[in-house]
């Protein structure tokens, strides 16, 4: 509806409706026509925006709103354009952010890959709006299922999930159920995330014991600490002498505090 | 995922989630020297059945551990669970 044919004469009008309407404005500041050439309008538009803003008063009004606030129609504000990267169909913008996420190579003598959880797509979501829009994870559960798809082995998911409904062909169809809850992709979506959840637990703990209570080259294997007497199984543990006094210095290089548990198991009496 | 592996399940599992030490940790707290009472461990125990139906899916030599003594004192811990494995509610695994 707004389209204008001819290019020139758009960037001609706009050319002289900007500077008449902004005296003083440097002409190098002057934004660029292309970028407005959407808002020109003609007299059957005119008539339509007349009605429309009506409308729009009469809704302010009802709603208790000052007249004339901030709707108007055409809109005033200058429509910045969408760049050719944001103007890619969504489906092409997540295969993008597909390549970014870790592949889980399925032959071990690979060694160029390295699974992990798909962390790229947080940082890809916060560079602009239209990949967030792409990436939100509850609109996309899709491409989230593909996401798992590229982490999971997933043939026993499928099996699993698809008993009630045995069409499914891929986790992505629609076709497959996940009990009476969840259907479709969404369900893969979510496993994927409750797993990469559970699978970060299992990192973290795993980590933290193996700092602080690993077994250290100096000391030969592991001297476990005793919980009923910290102070002293001290010399027994992974402690540099070197530095009494000040901090109790691991030789594995991480400054430790003295802890009653290093053991983060829950329900456990250590 | 333990129960299935085309590849990409075992890679996660053991290469990015450190299961074997993961595993070893919680060796250290059921069957090491972390262990207070004297005796066989405790049944019935909620996380003890998984350990013991994930130690019986990943079956770690001695190769792979750093400790060895907890190595052995897992095996000799988990003769119990052979011998009475009546008593042992494996579901427990399946259940969690």
């Amino acid at each position: 509806m707004y389209e204008v044919a001819d290019n020139r004469e758009t960037v001609e009008h706009f050319r002289w409706t900007f500077d008449a309407q902004n005296p003083g404005f440097p002409a190098a500041r002057r934004p660029h026509p292309e970028w407005t050439s959407r808002m020109r309008v003609d007299e059957k538009d005119e008539k339509r925006a007349r009605l429309l803003n009506s409308c729009l008063e009469e809704a302010k009004r009802l709603r208790n709103l000052p007249p004339r606030s901030s709707a108007q129609f055409p809109w005033t504000r200058t429509e910045m354009p969408e760049d050719r990267f944001s103007s890619l169909p969504t489906e092409i913008l997540q295969r993008i952010a597909l390549e970014t996420v870790p592949l889980s190579w399925n032959h071990a003598d690979i060694r160029r890959g390295r699974p992990g959880p798909p962390t790229t797509l947080w940082a890809l979501h916060l560079t602009s709006r239209r990949l967030r829009d792409c990436l939100l994870f509850a609109e996309n559960p899709v491409f989230y299922a593909t996401v798992f798809e590229r982490a999971f082995d997933f043939d026993s998911v499928r099996r699993r999930y698809s008993a009630w409904s045995p069409s499914a062909e891929t986790l992505t169809s629609t076709q497959t159920g996940f009990g009476n809850a969840m259907i479709g992709p969404a369900a893969f979506a979510w496993e994927g995330r409750k797993r990469w959840y559970g699978l970060h637990r299992v990192r973290k703990a795993a980590k933290q014991w193996e700092r602080e209570c690993g077994r250290c080259k100096c000391c030969g294997p592991r001297p476990l600490i005793d919980r009923t007497d910290v102070l002293a199984s001290l010399p027994k543990w992974c402690v540099c002498r070197s530095q009494q006094g000040r901090s109790l210095v691991a030789h594995n290089g991480s400054i430790r505090t003295l802890r009653t548990t290093c053991y983060p198991i829950s329900g456990h009496s250590i | 995922m333990l129960l299935e592996n085309d590849g990409k399940n075992a890679v996660v599992l053991m290469q990015w989630s450190h299961l074997a030490t993961f595993l070893e940790m919680c060796c250290a707290s059921y069957f090491g020297p972390l262990v207070e009472r004297e005796g066989w461990p405790r049944e019935n125990l909620e996380e003890l059945s998984l350990l013991v139906w994930v130690l019986s899916i990943v079956d770690p030599q001695e190769a792979d551990v750093r400790d060895t003594e907890l190595f052995w004192a897992t095996k000799a811990a988990l003769r119990a669970f052979t011998f009475s494995a009546f008593k042992v509610n494996i579901a427990m695994g399946y259940l969690n």
